[in-house]
Parts: structure tokens; sequence; C-alpha cells
């Protein structure tokens, strides 16, 4: 519920600011004559709230009711509460943040040189080619030479895609046909500080998808990444993340975090694969760079900061304060 | 009275709630929880019930600062070392009462896992049974655990005053415990009113938001007016009965004692 207050010299005026401020559907709760004045207070309801689990979690919300609208499933959520509840005392943001660190691995790709390319793998349309160019574009700003290849061959219009990118970001861009051309190419990016290689769609169900990819991999001397998008369906999620830890991924890129509401697909991919979080594709924007996925960014996609937090900051405004819509 | 196990998670509502539990919540802190616990416990003490208030609010706890209390022990020596409550529970000569102090500093109840929450309802629905009335600070927040202790406790005391933020919180409050299906009686306090009659016009913002969002409408129990002896008794550590017998406040949360005096 949203409610105000409002103070005007009629009540007609007082109405016009309520139906402004709040919209055709506020209620008005109460009026008062203040000396000249009329006061009135009204408020609105988010029709979202009427279902108590289709609600996304409000500030002021704690730790289960968060995890349970994400769709994190049971056993994680059971072994996270756990952990949370050995770190009592902070904030449900700060706590979950802390069992966030402990349950899983972040090692953002954009932190450190990689020692070896990056193979970027995962579904078709997972974000892959997008994922790269943010990756291209975040290693210049830090200052390293990247370099693009592309294995994606398959796809209408790959290339092309690629040397787009490539020219925007004035990277070298190379594309590889099999494994032997890529470890070619590979070879070619000696002096590169960050080799990027953007693969086929893979279909994980198919065990000669997964073969090549591995191949591929073994012939660039890669490290896989697993780019995947936010909002999957959770068991799908973390089955797709334990086919492709199988081929050998170790990290975890969560893309299109933008138009997802859900993230229990993604807790549970890095869990199932036991995949480190390396990256979060927040927009569409390339320029904006891949963010590094640190414990308290995830936590901060599951439980939005509270509003215990933005009082004792004295950031929020008394007249006017959300309450669980 | 046990309060039923639960396993996976943090637990929503016991099956059944303490016949003689009173829990006082608010939502947003510095509504005069604290101060309306100690003082309503108080009065029951003075109408010969035997009461035990226990200042469930550890982030801030204040029942032993409002009132000049050492305590021995406290709600944490019951939470983390496993103190029974009725051991902690420490005579309070001046108001009759016994009180389970807090303590600063150390965790919140928001943030006390399943197990111990639960276990620590147990432990409330066991000291039940030696008292007539039982008190409970829950202290700021609508979250879960502060949801379970309201829900373990056959009334629920909902403090407001007439901010738009603590009316909002309270009305948050009263939303969530009813989505959990708690099985508290919710009723009413607005804490602070400028009359008698300010303080109703605040229970009716709150009632009508109730009423057209939630379609339920929890009671008016009582008005306590804004009353400068409140925080002179504060200041002195000194309960407002003892102090002040006659003032204002003291006649409203009085008049409040009497009900829940009754057979809830
Ligand atoms: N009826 C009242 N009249 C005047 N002041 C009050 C009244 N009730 C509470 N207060 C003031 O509000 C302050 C906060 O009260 P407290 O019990 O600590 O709130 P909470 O427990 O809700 O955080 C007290 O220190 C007291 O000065
Ligand atoms: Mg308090």
């Amino acid at each position: 519920m949203r409610l105000r207050t409002f103070t005007a010299p009629s009540i007609s005026e007082a109405m016009r600011q309520v139906r402004a401020a709040l919209g055709e559907d506020a209620v008005i709760l109460s009026t008062e004559q203040v000396g000249k004045q009329v006061k009135l207070t009204a408020a609105i309801e988010s029709a979202r709230s009427v279902a108590a689990t289709a609600t996304a979690p409000a500030a002021g919300d704690d730790i289960e009711t968060a995890l349970h609208y994400h769709s994190v499933p049971r056993a994680l959520a059971d072994r996270l509460l756990a952990t949370a509840g050995e770190l009592e005392g902070g904030s449900p943001q700060q706590v979950l943040t802390a069992a966030l660190r402990a349950r899983f691995d972040f090692r953002p790709l954009t932190d450190h040189k990689p020692g070896r390319p990056i193979l970027l793998a995962g579904l078709p349309g997972a974000g892959k080619s997008a994922t790269l160019a943010k990756l291209a574009a975040r290693a210049k700003v830090n200052g390293w030479a990247a370099t693009a290849i592309t294995c994606d061959l398959a796809k209408a219009g790959a290339i092309e895609q690629l040397a787009t990118y490539a020219r925007a970001l004035e990277i070298p861009a190379y594309r590889a046909k099999d494994a032997a051309t890529l470890r070619r190419a590979v070879a070619k990016t000696e002096t590169s500080d960050l080799t990027l290689i953007d693969t086929l769609g893979t279909n994980p169900l198919k065990a000669g998808d997964l073969a090549q990819l591995r191949e591929w991999a073994e012939a660039a001397g890669a490290e896989i990444v697993l780019v995947m998008a936010a909002g999957g369906d959770v068991i799908e999620s973390a089955e797709l993340a334990a086919a492709y830890a199988e081929a050998g991924a170790t990290r975890l890129v969560a893309t299109k975090v933008d138009v997802a509401r859900r993230y229990g697909g993604i807790l549970a991919a890095a869990e199932a694969g036991r995949l480190a979080f390396a990256g979060l594709g927040t927009s569409p924007e390339i320029a904006s760079g891949l963010a590094a996925l640190r414990a308290d960014q995830l936590c901060r996609l599951i439980l939005p900061a509270s509003r215990a937090e933005t009082r004792t900051t004295g950031a929020s405004d008394n007249k006017s304060l959300s309450g669980t819509a | 009275m046990m309060i039923q196990e639960t396993r996976r998670t943090a637990p929503t509502a016991a099956t059944a709630p303490i016949a003689n539990a009173i829990a006082v919540a608010s939502g947003k802190g510095g509504v005069g929880k604290t101060w309306l616990s100690i003082t309503l416990a108080h009065a029951l003490a003075n109408l010969s019930r035997r009461t035990v208030l226990i200042d469930g609010d550890l982030g801030l706890a204040n029942v032993d600062i409002q009132l000049g209390l050492a305590p021995e022990l406290d709600l944490a020596d019951v939470l983390d070392n496993n103190v029974p409550l009725a051991q902690a529970a420490q005579r309070h000569e001046p108001t009759g009462l016994d009180i389970v102090a807090g303590r600063s500093g150390v965790a919140s109840l928001a943030t006390l896992s399943p197990a111990r929450l639960t276990s620590f309802g147990r432990g409330i629905a066991d000291l039940s049974g030696r008292y007539d009335r039982v008190l409970i600070d829950l202290g700021a927040g609508v979250e879960r655990p502060v949801r379970y202790l309201a829900g373990a406790a056959q009334r629920t005391i909902v403090v407001t005053n007439d901010e738009p933020t603590s009316l909002t919180d309270a009305y948050a409050l009263i939303k969530l415990l009813m989505q959990d299906g708690a099985k508290t009686k919710v009723s009413v306090v607005v804490n602070a009113a400028a009359s008698k009659a300010e303080g109703e016009r605040t229970y009716k913002t709150l009632a009508k938001a109730c009423d057209t969002f939630l379609k339920m409408t929890p009671p008016l129990l009582g008005v306590v007016r804004r009353d400068p002896k409140v925080r002179e008794a504060i200041r002195a550590q000194a309960p407002l009965l003892t102090r002040h017998p006659s003032s204002e406040a003291a006649r409203d949360v009085e008049a409040i004692a009497q009900q829940l005096a009754q057979a809830s």
C-alpha cells in the first residue's frame, strides 16, 4: 500500500492532487479540516499484491520469502537458510550476501586477465555474442588487447554480426570452421590479453554437440564459460548447467537479467554445475559492458534493499512509503 | 500447549496460539511499543494478574533501559545458550513483573534461524503455564520471525501513531499476518495521539485501508494520548504508573489493561 497525505485549500484541489500523485484508483481514507486547509489521506494498493506468492519480494521481506518467490530449489534454499541462520546479525541483505558468498564461487571475468582464451557456450539465443561484445568492450576499458573468434558459422549472419561488433570495438576478429582452424586462429592471438571465442548455439541434449564443444575448447586451450539467460525454468536450468559442466564449463554468465523477474534458475544452474558466477548481462546495450557478478549484486537481485535500511539512512520520505506492494 | 515443529524453514503460524500470550508489534520502530508493553504489563500486574514481559526487541533491547535494569541473564542467553526462559525471567520488584530482558547489539529476531525460532516459541508456550498473562515486545519489522511469534500469541496488538510511515507499516504487518493465515486476534492501539478524537480518526484511517484492501477490520483496542509525562518517566527510568499514576497516558493504558485482564 502507498499512503500519502495531501493538504489543499479545497477538497476538489486536494482530490486533484490525489489523482495526480496516486492515480484514479486511489482510495480516500480520511478527510479532515485543518484550519482553512483540507487534509486528505489517500492510498493505493497494487493489484499484484493480491496473490501472496506472486508478490515480488518487497523491501522488508525476509530471505525465505524471497527465495520462495524466485523458486529457488528447496534443497538449495534450505542450505542457504541454514547458512544464513548461522550468520545471525545484520540486515537480511547482509545475511543473504554472506550466505551466497559462502555457498557459491564468484569469479568475475573482468577482474583479471584470464590466462587462457574464454570460450562462450550456451543455448542458441542465450546471449553469447552480446556477451562477447560486452566483454570486449569491458576489456577495452581495462586497457586490455582483445581478440574475437567465432565458430558460430551455422547461424546466418553470425560472422557479419561479429565483424560489426569487432569493427565498432576496433578489435581483430577471426573465424574458425573446425577445431583445427580454431587452433590456428588462437595461435595468432599470442599478444592478446583476452581472446574470446563465440560458438555455435549448442544443443546439450545432443551428445555430439557437447563433444564438439569439448573438442573446440581443447583445441583452443580455452576455459568454457556457460552463458545462460536468467528467468528460465529452474529444473531445466540446473540440468543444462550440469550438462555443460560435464563438457568442461566452470563459470557462468547470467544474461537478460533485465527481462527476467525470477532468478532461481541461475542459482540452480550455478549449484548443479558447480559453476562460479562470472558476469551479469543487465541490458541489451553493448557499450554498458558486462557487469561483474558478486555476492552483493546477486543478493540485490534476489532481495531488494530493505526499508529498514533506507529508514536508518534517513533516505525515506516520511510522507510517502510503499508498504508490501 | 505446544507449538508445532516445522522442519523445513521458518514456520508461519503455530497450530494453536498460546491462550494467554499478547504480542505487541508495530512494523515501524519508535511508535512507543516498548513503553506500551512495559506499562500495559505493569497495569496488568496491578490488576493482580501474574504477568511476564519478554523483550523480543533484540536489536534495540530497551525494556531494561526504560526501567534501568541490570539483568544477569537475558534473551540472548536463552537463544544462544539454551537457558530456560523461566530462569531468565527475573522479578522486577517496583512493578511486580517478571521480565526477560533483551540485549542490545546482538542478533535480531528477524534473522533467527527457523530451528531456534520454533524452540523459542515452544519456550514461550512452556513459560505461559506459570502466568496469567505473557506480554511479548516484538520489536520493529514485519519479517517472518516477527509474524511467527505474533501468530503464536492469542492476541496481537498492532501499535501505530498518526504518521503515514507508521500507518503504512502497521497495515503491512496486518496484511502479512492475514496472508500467513495467522490465528492471532489482531487489534489496534493508537499511541501518542493528540486527543482521543484524533486517535480515533487515525484508527479509522487504518481501518478503512484494511477494510478496502483486505476486506477485514481489526478492532480498536484503545487510544493512548501523547503525554509529556511519558518521556519524563522514561528519562527517570521509572515506571509511569508509579511515577505519574494519574497522568492521561497512565489512565489510557489502564483502560486497555482492563480489557486484557478479562478472559481472552
Ligand atoms: N504516549 C506517549 N506520549 C509521549 N511520548 C511517548 C508516548 N509513547 C511513546 N513515547 C515516546 O516515544 C519514544 C519511543 O518509545 P519506544 O517505546 O522506545 O518505541 P518502540 O519500542 O516502538 O521503538 C519514547 O522514548 C517516548 O519518549
Ligand atoms: Mg522498542
